[in-house]
């Protein structure tokens, strides 16, 4: 009995092996999601660009808190996409460009200056933010938003127009993992 | 991440065994293929198995995919295998672990021919379906607009229970055995969630280009065995950055203290929730040379109404981005976050609920041939025909949350003198074409000896390897 459980046993433990694997390429390994999230909007009508007595207003900016510090980190790719989408129908050129502010309210930076002409479908803008500007980006905890109508014709009290801005921001959320 | 990681990854590789258990049904004389049918004749007069070292058993199951299919050594990226395995899973791949220790099984032959058996042994269990298409987002994020995420396909259960039983088996005639064994269930802990619904999607909006969407989420976490207290806000209790949990009478338990061996030992020997179950067992020696039998294990259910904890969420909710608000002083995250928590909100109730066994359910049918002898025995006048070989077939079944887990088995067994049998098994099942076991019985003097292992082919390479299993017995016969 001693042998066959002696041989039994010996048969188990020589067959049981694992190879042909490789543990340490997990070392090396960086795992890479693309992240695509809704980022800011903003819908504007003609009660937007005129004051209490219907007098234009012509520049003014809308401030946006956004403290995204828990979505990145560094463990993300250092670079971003931001896709700003406009719309306007008014019959004037709107100018728009975003400030970005750090926690203790200090300018860290400034968007191109986007031009928005009257028509009937979108203008998308796509900016990519890389190193020191990544950097601000991902630090910024405020943005202002500035819009400006360029010299024209006052806009006249019931019109319908609108301007809309939509924005997404795409970045690869990267997962590296250490042993 | 890297715990996650750390653990699927020891997972696939040392624990992978067994999509089917060793077949040890009706083989060898040993209890612990009694254990598994009740109406097995050990033809013996006492037994016991040796205590903590007498019984193991180990299954572990993986389907759809092996350590290798991630860690094989070739020039093809990790990454890029990782994401192959992960997009060849189904909704309904699965792991299992089952790991049972016998503390004590014990018999004896009454004087009215009924063979008592008692004892009492552990048994750790888990069961989980994988999240398919939430791995499917972690690659592919929020890349696909319109493409949905559901989480209705992951179930998982697991428990660790404590088994006293006692149970009878009867000869009824020459040809019948019938034995019923009922159980008593302590659990330790239980931790079950088998009711998901939801999904999440990105979509082209109106609003703003994409909006994200958790839609219809109906998710449910029952836990019971480890109570964490919470405030009024949800929020775990804690005392110096310890987690208070609470015991069966409601007093505060460190989450340290919880853990220690004694208060573990407690609450998995006396101190759990409790349940009840039986098995059942049925054999029929319709010609000499050909028996057939059946037996049902673990029908019964533990009730849990001590430190449970239920979880729930439920509801929908849909973001366009960040909309401006005037003066508003909440940052982006931290406004999602709460607009989740108003629209998704998170109930936590201590609501018994109960649990069912993953009851198994065998059918067995074995031919012998070959040279036959007698074995009569005067005290019990009973008659036993032993052939130089049997063969035959073994269908398994286990209920599982949402899912039956099943397979067959033919086997063919050898005696090859009094006191050394084996038998060689093939099994078939969904995920397996070549899984062979070989289980060997031995009895020598008062000692009877049971080892079997399956999928042997697989033991070659585990890695590669998605069933094994392991069981060994050790116990004292006396005839």
């Amino acid at each position: 009995m001693k042998k066959v459980l002696l041989l039994f046993s010996l048969v188990l433990v020589t067959v049981s092996c694992v190879k042909d694997i490789d543990i340490d390429q997990i070392e090396d390994s960086v795992f890479s999601v693309p992240v695509s999230f809704a980022f800011l909007q903003l819908d504007l009508d003609q009660d937007d660009f005129l004051d209490g007595n219907n007098n234009e207003i012509s520049d003014f900016f809308q401030p946006f808190i956004i403290d995204l510090s828990g979505l990145f980190y560094e463990s993300t790719s250092e670079s971003l996409e931001f896709s700003t989408q406009f719309f306007s129908s008014f019959d004037r050129d709107i100018y728009c460009q975003m400030s970005f502010y750090n926690e203790s309210n200090v300018f860290l930076m400034s968007s191109e200056r986007f031009l928005i002409t009257s028509s009937n479908s979108p203008i998308t803008y796509t900016t990519p933010y890389e190193g020191a500007d990544y950097e601000k980006f991902t630090n910024a905890r405020r943005i202002d938003v500035r819009i400006k109508l360029s010299n024209g014709a006052p806009i006249p009290a019931g019109d319908t127009s609108i301007f809309s801005m939509q924005s997404v921001v795409h970045f690869d959320f990267v997962l590296e993992p250490h042993y | 991440m890297k715990k996650l990681i750390n653990f699927f990854l020891l997972f696939n590789v040392f624990l992978v065994f067994a999509q089917a258990g060793v077949n040890s049904y009706n083989f060898g004389q040993s209890p612990q293929s009694a254990m598994i049918n009740p109406s097995y004749d050990l033809e013996t007069n006492y037994h016991l198995t040796i205590p903590l070292i007498g019984s193991h058993n180990i299954h572990v199951a993986s389907s759809g995919m092996t350590a290798y299919d991630f860690l094989a050594s070739n020039s093809i990226p990790f990454e890029d295998k990782a994401r192959s395995t992960v997009y060849q899973l189904e909704a309904n791949d699965y792991i299992v672990l089952n790991q049972k220790m016998e503390f004590l099984n014990l018999g004896q032959k009454l004087r009215n021919g009924m063979y008592l058996s008692f004892g009492f042994y552990e048994e750790l269990d888990l069961f989980s379906t994988l999240p398919v298409e939430f791995l499917h987002l972690f690659y592919e994020g929020m890349s696909i607009p319109g493409k949905m995420y559901k989480i209705d396909d992951f179930v998982m259960q697991s428990n660790l229970t404590m088994v006293y039983h006692v149970g009878v088996q009867k000869k009824l005639t020459n040809k019948l055995d019938i034995g019923i064994r009922l159980k008593l269930y302590n659990a330790a802990y239980d931790v079950q969630a088998t009711s998901n619904a939801g999904n999440f999607s990105s979509n082209i909006s109106d609003e703003n280009i994409y909006s994200h969407s958790l839609n219809d989420i109906d998710i449910k976490l029952r836990t019971s065995g480890g109570a964490i207290k919470y405030d009024e806000n949800n929020d775990p209790i804690k005392d110096n950055g310890d987690i208070i949990l609470e015991n069966n009478s409601g007093d505060e338990v460190y989450f340290d203290d919880y853990f220690r061996v004694g208060y573990l030992v407690n609450k998995t020997f006396i101190n759990g929730n409790k349940g009840v179950g039986i098995d059942l067992g049925v054999t029929y020696q319709m010609k000499e040379n050909l028996i057939l039998s059946a037996s049902i294990n673990d029908l019964g259910a533990i009730f849990n109404m001590n430190q449970v904890k239920n979880y729930s969420y439920k509801g929908n909710y849909t973001s366009d981005g960040l909309a401006f608000e005037w003066d508003s002083p909440i940052g982006y995250l931290q406004r999602l976050e709460d607009d989740i928590d108003e629209h998704i909100p998170l109930t936590i109730d201590g609501n018994s609920y109960t649990t069912l066994r993953p009851f198994h359910v065998n059918a067995f049918v074995s031919f012998s041939h070959g040279k036959s002898r007698k074995n009569v025995c005067k005290f019990h006048k009973t008659v036993s025909h032993y052939y130089t070989g049997n063969f035959g077939v073994l269908i398994h079944a286990q209920n599982r949350p949402r899912q039956i887990l099943y397979d067959a088995s033919i086997f063919y067994e050898r005696n090859f003198n009094d006191f050394i049998k084996a038998r060689i098994n093939y099994t078939l099942n969904k995920y397996s074409a070549t899984n062979i076991g070989l289980a060997v019985a031995v009895d020598w003097w008062k000692l009877n000896v049971f080892a079997g292992v399956n999928n042997v082919l697989g033991l070659t390479n585990l890695a590669k390897s998605n069933s094994v299993s392991a069981q060994f017995g050790i116990n004292v016969m006396i005839k």
